[in-house]
């Protein structure tokens, strides 16, 4: 009998540990999904902007497929099924959790050369790149970002 | 902005030529245009170009990998073409840690500029420099960095390394057979104020 209860004591333990630790976990999954989301959204605002000012025909087919991949994203994070989780974690990332994101540097959301090298200083981080996509989407209910040189706390930004 | 014709071009001027200058060019005009005629758009240095880890770990599609906590994963050792072709700079301007081999400008004050109508070694320097502006300093203008791999008979570069940005890997080509994005091929621009600014300087070592 008492055996059987140490055995329940230990299980339990085990149990309310898998509880405590595992919900965490879930949580940094679902922030992982949606940090990806972002990054899906940066990537494709940078290649829509590469082809943006190509109007060369043999750029079009090019131009338009990036351009329908960035408004799709756009789409989805604005009017998709997850929006309220969006601006909530717009909100908390460029709130509560800001210093956080001031740490990853080097995401801008323009084209830049690839193949040069530019001041990774001059560049927004990834607050500063979520405040953009929160300003431009939602602030300002846009259908696509705005660039830095048009949004205040971005000036001189690449 | 207007090029200069492409041989006899002499001494530059104002701030951005200023200096001891470089009057000669030290390589010719190559036979055919490989790279810049290929190199235009993102699609196509995905295409053409060897690919390394950029600032971040990426997958397939350029988009960011993260960690289980979900910061992106920094590559430490990427690099650029400056730091492949004259190493780390000290000057902290010139990066932001944590990635200190993607240098902004080179280190210059260990080379020398080459003097008109010395002749080209493998293993000298070349900077390139895009100019936009009359008045524009040096530094700014700097595009892109290689190394001299091959030289002919009359002490001409025929062949440089580069190190094509900090995704990208390593190519060789002409010395003017450069992408767009890195300057003209010709030897020198002439600004709207009428300086003539270079779009290519070689540097030595200094023993």
């Amino acid at each position: 009998m008492k055996k059987q209860f140490i055995y329940t004591s230990i299980l339990s333990s085990i149990l309310l540990g898998l509880m405590v630790f595992s919900t965490p976990l879930i949580a940094q999954t679902a922030l992982r999904d949606i940090l990806h989301e972002f990054d899906k959204l940066r990537t494709y605002s940078i290649k829509y902007d590469a082809y943006r000012e190509l109007n060369e025909p043999e750029y079009a087919e090019r131009k338009k497929a990036h351009k329908k991949k960035y408004m799709d994203q756009i789409n989805y994070i604005k009017k998709g099924p997850n929006r309220a989780i969006y601006i909530q974690f717009l909100n908390d990332a460029t709130g509560k959790d800001s210093l956080r994101y001031q740490k990853q540097i080097g995401m801008h959301y323009t084209y830049l050369v690839p193949i040069r090298t530019h001041n990774i200083g001059n560049m927004p981080n990834m607050f500063e790149y979520l405040k953009a996509v929160k300003y431009s989407l939602f602030t300002l209910n846009k259908e696509e970002l705005i660039l830095p040189k048009d949004i205040p706390f971005l000036k001189g930004k690449l | 902005m207007m090029m200069v014709p492409d041989e006899g071009m002499h001494s530059g001027g104002g701030s951005g030529g200023s200096g001891s200058g470089q009057s000669i060019p030290h390589d010719k005009e190559p036979s055919t245009y490989i790279w810049r005629n290929k190199l235009k758009t993102p699609d196509d240095f995905a295409l053409y170009l060897p690919k390394t880890e950029g600032m971040y770990k990426a997958d397939v599609n350029d988009e960011l990998l993260r960690d289980a906590n979900g910061d992106p994963i920094p590559v430490l050792d990427a690099y650029n073409c400056h730091y492949d072709a004259y190493g780390a700079n000290s000057n902290p301007a010139s990066y932001k840690a944590p990635f200190t081999k993607i240098v902004f400008f080179p280190d210059l004050s260990n080379y020398r500029e080459l003097a008109t109508n010395e002749a080209v070694q493998v293993g000298d320097k070349i900077t390139y420099y895009k100019w936009t502006y009359s008045g524009q300093d040096r530094q700014s203008a700097i595009s892109h960095s290689a190394t001299v791999t091959k030289v002919d008979a009359n002490g001409y570069a025929t062949e440089v390394r580069s190190k094509m940005g900090e995704s990208y890997g390593i190519i060789f080509h002409h010395p003017r057979d450069i992408p767009e994005s890195y300057g003209l091929p010709n030897p020198g621009t002439i600004m709207h104020n009428g300086e003539i600014n270079p779009n290519r300087i070689y540097y030595r070592k200094v023993r």
